[in-house]
């Protein structure tokens, strides 16, 4: 089992967006769904996710639906709209930029300076 | 960003549908989790309590899914709104002393503003009103010659139409009776100059303009088609009678249009080429010295005021040049119309105005009454708003809760004022001048007043609320949990609420010598020696020329008249004139020239001497002037045949 991590701020919202735009998911499959993708190495704050959502809502890059759960419970479904989409390749590249320029930094010898 | 807002305007709209969406999302979530759990082995109780530990408060999670949707102001505000209402509950002797002060004062300001409004600032309800404006000269006469009007109107190149009018009572005959009407004489194109259309049938045209006595036609208001004719579609297209001629009635005006003067309700319109008829004996259509008409245009539409008075102007000098000695110094200028053209406006803006700022004054004295009822209530809440900022209320939190209860007081007050503000203008409007002239304002609230009346209400609020609110926020949590009563500088809050009263005191005798200065002044107009006893006097008023009556005949039937009434009981004295004292009389006075000095000596009947009534020799319009006993009075010419034309008016 991988080392657990804590999670990045800001990070919360790029794994919900993510998680829900491989298909609609409610809360509780959000947080099987990242757990799930990041082979449970971050962890989430099941109190946190709500806010998130409601959040994320709010700002309009969710949509909501109520429906029915896989063991038939009434639950609210999320599911990404155009600009969750957008927003979710923005933060995406910005991301990737980030995490390879602190690579490359962090991976730095003291002879190639 | 739209997007944002409509997500909080539906969380705050729909707040219980959210509410319960929420539980029920949060109920899923335990038990998807507690299932897992069981799943994994753990027994079923146990992985409830688990799910819910793992969750965390329900409660905070609520709160912040909330803020989340940008709901924390208006949670706020409920909760504020809530709070001030129980605390005013429990104080009713408070709150209803702070409304009922405020409703008086905004109540007193609502009300004259809605005179300003009517008088000042409301537009006449016509098309376009911007673009309509009064011809009068540059020293404020608003009449002009027919024939200079005629000029004007032919000559100019700047109004879509220029129109006149006069002020004319006349002697109205129909299936109703016959009654004494007010009405304007108005030239074919005033309807369409004002931009009025009808309500039922059709106004007068350019061509009813063309020959003088050939266009008997009549048009009715709406008040008065309504009162005499009982809104029946059928009246136009009738002929009825004025001044003994035959009138076609061809439409009705609209509702609310009383045409382009404020203060005067006219029941009638009438051709301006009927003026010989309407004015017998003194017909001056064609007299250019005879400044009877006032004149109303509309300018084109790309045409500036300036650009119209100077077109008019430049008539003016070619009237001059043509005719100079009765046109000398003739030049012209538009004013707003309503007022008399613009000659009234001066002396009743200053009026309104003034009184306004009374009313102001009446306002901020029940702010400083109120502010300082706050600060001594804050005094008594000392302990509360201690334990509140213990607590980790902040500062601007208490004083965003305590200027909501001030809020809350100031709408109240507003909203019972614009009630009271309604009620008073309702009785207002229905008021009519115990004057011949059908005087009459129309002052209704519109929106713009019950805006005005919101705006006073809320700055009123701010007004009394902010200072003790800051003051209250102020409060020293150690000082007022630990003292008691007195926290540190009691003298400092003392000074601020003596200010107060020294303010409060200040307005009040401002106020009151305002009051009592009008009161004397009235006072003193109703003690104002007359000359003559007024007491039991009735007056009664008839016009038997209009009814067709000669000379000889109105002389014979008035002394009948007075003969009759003398001999009813309890009648003293009995006399007739054509003029009474401290009376408007237009009729009486164009005919002034007719009437011969006192032929018998008539004492003004209460009095035991002053005053000689003049009697008429003319049988124009004569008074009746009688002791008591009105309705016998009134019973008698009722059933008098040779009076039947006549209607006693009592004043």
């Amino acid at each position: 089992m991988t080392e657990r991590a804590d999670l990045l701020p800001g990070t919360l919202d790029l794994l919900i967006l993510k998680a829900v735009s491989l298909g609609a998911l409610h809360g509780y499959g959000a947080l099987l769904r990242i757990n799930q993708i990041t082979h449970g190495a971050l962890v989430v704050e099941q109190g946190a996710l709500y806010p998130a959502l409601y959040r994320l809502e709010h700002q309009g890059l969710l949509d909501t639906e109520w429906g029915a759960s896989e063991h038939n419970r009434r639950a609210k479904f999320y599911r990404l709209t155009a600009a969750g989409r957008k927003r979710l390749r923005d933060e995406t590249e910005s991301w990737n930029r980030t995490a390879a320029a602190m690579t490359a930094a962090l991976g730095t010898r003291s002879r190639e300076v | 960003m739209w997007r944002r807002v409509w997500s909080t305007a539906r969380a705050v709209f729909g707040r219980t549908r959210l509410e319960r969406e929420m539980a029920e999302e949060l109920r899923f979530h335990l038990a998807e989790r507690a299932d897992a759990l069981t799943a994994a082995g753990v027994p079923p109780a146990e992985a409830a309590r688990r799910a819910r530990i793992e969750l965390g408060a329900l409660e905070r999670l609520k709160e912040e899914c909330r803020d989340s949707r940008g709901l924390r102001p208006f949670e706020d505000l409920r909760g504020d709104l809530a709070y001030a209402f129980r605390m005013l509950r429990r104080s009713p002797g408070f709150a209803a002393v702070a409304v009922t002060s405020l409703a008086l004062g905004i109540g007193a300001n609502a009300l004259v503003f809605s005179i300003v409004n009517a008088v000042v600032l409301r537009p006449l309800p016509i098309d376009a009103p911007e673009r309509v404006f009064v011809v009068q000269t540059v020293s404020g006469q608003p009449g002009q010659s027919y024939p200079n009007y005629v000029d004007l109107r032919d000559r100019n190149t700047t109004f879509e139409g220029l129109a006149g009018y006069r002020i004319a009572p006349m002697t109205v005959e129909s299936a109703a009776g016959t009654t004494r009407t007010w009405g304007y004489l108005a030239t074919g194109n005033y309807f369409d100059v004002l931009g009025v259309e009808p309500l039922l049938g059709r106004f007068f045209l350019q061509d009813d303009d063309r020959r003088p006595g050939e266009s008997p036609l009549a048009v009715l208001s709406y008040d008065e088609w309504q009162a005499r004719f009982g809104g029946d579609a059928a009246v136009v297209g009738t002929t009825i009678r004025i001044n003994r001629l035959p009138y076609t009635v061809i439409g009705v005006a609209p509702r609310g249009f009383h045409g382009s003067e404020l203060f005067y309700r006219p029941a009638i319109w009438v051709p301006m080429t009927m003026q010989p008829q309407i004015e017998a004996g003194n017909p001056w259509l064609d007299r250019r010295q005879t400044f009877n008409t006032w004149i109303v245009g509309r300018l084109k539409s790309a045409v500036t005021p300036d650009q119209g008075a100077a077109n008019l102007n430049a008539i003016a000098a070619g009237l001059v040049r043509d005719y100079p000695g009765i046109n000398r110094g003739l030049k012209f200028k538009l004013a707003q119309p309503g007022l008399v053209g613009d000659t009234l406006r001066g002396p009743v803006r200053a009026f309104t105005l003034g009184v306004l700022g009374l009313a102001s004054l009446v306002l901020l004295a029940a702010c400083a009454n109120l502010a300082s009822l706050l600060t001594a209530r804050a005094s008594d809440r000392r302990r509360e708003m201690a334990i509140r900022i213990s607590l980790g209320a902040g500062r601007a939190r208490l004083v965003r809760q305590l200027l909501t209860e001030s809020m809350v007081l100031a709408l109240a007050g507003g909203a019972s004022g614009a009630g009271l503000a309604f009620l008073s203008a309702r009785a207002l409007s229905a008021w009519q001048a115990p004057i011949d002239l059908p005087v009459q304002f129309d002052v209704t609230l519109d929106l713009r007043v019950l805006l005005f009346a919101f705006v006073v209400s809320a700055a009123a609020g701010v007004l009394f609320g902010v200072a003790p609110a800051r003051r209250a926020s102020r409060t020293d949590p150690n000082a007022a949990l630990k003292g008691g009563e007195r926290g540190r500088l009691p003298w400092h809050r003392l000074a601020f609420r003596d200010v107060l009263v020294a303010i409060q005191v200040a307005l009040c005798f401002v106020l009151v010598a305002a009051c009592l200065l009008s009161l004397r002044g009235l006072q003193r107009a109703l003690v104002m020696p007359l000359g003559f006893d007024p007491r039991g006097v009735a007056i009664a008023g008839f016009d038997v020329g209009l009814a067709g009556y000669t000379r000889a005949e109105g002389e014979v039937l008035q002394r009948r008249v007075r003969e009759e009434v003398l001999r009813l009981p309890g009648v003293v004295a009995a006399a007739y004139a054509n003029s009474i004292p401290l009376s408007l009389d237009q009729s009486t006075t164009t005919r002034s020239s007719r009437v011969r000095s006192c032929a018998r000596t008539n004492r003004w009947v209460a009095d035991s001497a002053t005053v000689r009534v003049r009697s008429s020799r003319s049988s124009a319009w004569s008074r009746m002037a009688a002791i008591r006993h009105w309705s016998k009075i009134h019973a008698l010419w009722c059933s008098n045949r040779s009076c039947r034309n006549t209607t006693p008016r009592r004043r």
